[in-house]
């Protein structure tokens, strides 16, 4: 249980950093937080010829207000971002779901950038920058460029960044004040990988219209969302009877994976309860999702 | 292949300097080459939480870093919590008198967990007790010594003792 030998490098700027993977041809991995790769390294899943350590670099943490953009450094570890005064604010759906990101001795070391790199499908993070519509950007030897969450996660541990690029930035548009949110869980011990999780938004569009997200984990390769499902939800209220067509919707729109402890049936029922749940707290904050018998002076 | 990196960093309180290949994972650098033997290598992939150090004061495994990664880092571990003369943390002595260990592989990890735990919340409820416990596993499952051990220092701590 020990990692292999490799070459290592701690660049000081990112250029250095980008030429270094260049030079490796894809056999080098950047490592920021380590609380993935170093378990794989340990149990030699993962075997690069180099490793190319972000801890030095300059500008990769740190959480920013842009305009109505939250930006978050890729380095900013997980444990920083959980205390947050701007994550709590403008982002609570990210606070509520670093609860759920392993243990605090891990997010002491984890990082943003590299659960989102790193794209484990049953993985909190990736799916707060689905359910929110962020974005990343990647630095490689061609520049700068935006990648959309919907075109980031392409399977289990692959996403679209090049072997020679690397994720310098999350930005998360900030979520309005007056939106409902939850993410749910089940997993078999605190702190485990997700079995199914589900991330829901709620925003109000004016009059009774509804902008209603939701993203899953841990059901397929890739965290996803589910427009089917959230059609259902975009004129309030949202009665019982709404919420849990929705729930059904999600539960039928993908076709949950199968392995020796937990069968994609068993997945698919996950998807179903939790999306209901998420659902059901979402809409506990005032809104039109609401049904106006829950104000007081319509109740006869 | 890169065959050994300098590394140095403090840890409790004192300046240390090593050398060692940089595929060495932290819990081994500071059992090995520190000689300081009281942070345990359990699991060695970050799940039982007995290697846990206080990195600048914030709990984490020391089997999921690499020795490389503390370089310049504060590091306290289990052998920096008694006083120099001996005397117990109030942690310890909480964990003595509620039997807060059977075996004791567990126990350096679950102090300093306690520890980070206890000086971002001076007064935790029995539940976040537990949700914090959760990141470090007792084989000899005596948990509930140990819930009874951090809450009795909290307590201690509210009467004056410094945590």
């Amino acid at each position: 249980m020990k990692p292999p030998p490799f070459d290592y490098y701690a660049p000081r700027s990112l250029l250095e950093a980008i030429d270094l993977l260049v030079r490796y041809e894809g056999a080098a991995r950047p490592l920021a937080g380590g609380q993935s790769l170093v378990p794989m390294l340990n149990f030699r899943l993962a075997q690069p010829a180099a490793l190319i350590d972000l801890r030095l670099v300059e500008g990769l943490d740190g959480i920013s207000l842009e305009g109505n953009t939250v930006r978050i450094g890729a380095m900013t570890r997980q444990r920083q971002a959980e205390h947050s005064a701007l994550v709590a604010q403008h982002l609570p759906l990210m606070r509520a779901a670093l609860q759920w990101v392993g243990h605090a001795p891990t997010r002491t070391r984890g990082t943003i950038g590299g659960s989102i790199a790193l794209a484990d499908p049953s993985a909190e993070l990736p799916l707060v920058l689905r359910a929110l519509d962020g974005e990343v950007l990647a630095a490689g030897p061609e520049g700068v460029r935006a990648i959309r969450a919907e075109l980031l996660f392409h399977s289990i541990f692959t996403t679209a960044l090049a072997p020679d690029e690397i994720l310098t930035e999350i930005r998360l548009p900030k979520m309005p004040p007056d939106c409902g949110f939850a993410i749910e869980e089940f997993a078999r011990r605190p702190g485990d990988f997700a079995i199914v999780a589900v991330a829901v938004v709620l925003e109000p569009l004016g009059q009774s219209m509804i902008r209603a997200r939701i993203a899953i984990a841990g059901a397929t390769d890739t965290v996803f969302r589910v427009p089917s499902a959230e059609r259902l939800l975009g004129v309030g209220p949202l009665t019982t009877e709404v919420i849990e067509a929705a729930a059904a919707s999600a539960a039928e729109c993908c076709n949950p994976m199968s392995d020796p402890r937990i069968s994609g049936d068993y997945r698919r029922q996950l998807i179903r309860v939790l999306t209901r749940r998420a659902l059901l707290k979402a809409a506990v904050t005032p809104g039109p999702w609401q049904q106006p018998s829950s104000n007081p002076s319509l109740v006869k | 292949m890169t065959l050994s990196v300098e590394i140095q960093l403090t840890v409790n309180g004192e300046r240390r300097v090593g050398r060692c290949e940089p595929r060495k994972l932290f819990v081994d650098f500071l059992r090995e080459d520190l000689c300081l033997t009281g942070t345990h290598a359990g699991c060695e992939h970050g799940i039982c939480g007995a290697c846990t150090i206080l990195f600048y004061g914030e709990a984490a495994r020391s089997c999921t870093m690499l020795a490389v990664q503390a370089d310049g880092a504060e590091i306290l571990t289990i052998e920096g919590l008694a006083a120099s003369d001996g005397t117990l943390h109030p942690l310890q002595q909480a964990f003595q008198s509620c039997h807060g260990l059977q075996c004791g592989f567990c126990t350096p990890g679950m102090l300093m967990l306690s520890l980070d735990l206890l000086r971002h919340d001076p007064a935790p409820t029995e539940s976040s007790v537990r949700e914090a416990l959760s990141g470090a596993i007792c084989r000899c499952t005596g948990y509930q010594g140990i819930v009874d051990a951090v809450l009795a220092a909290s307590s201690a701590q509210k009467k004056g003792d410094m945590v």
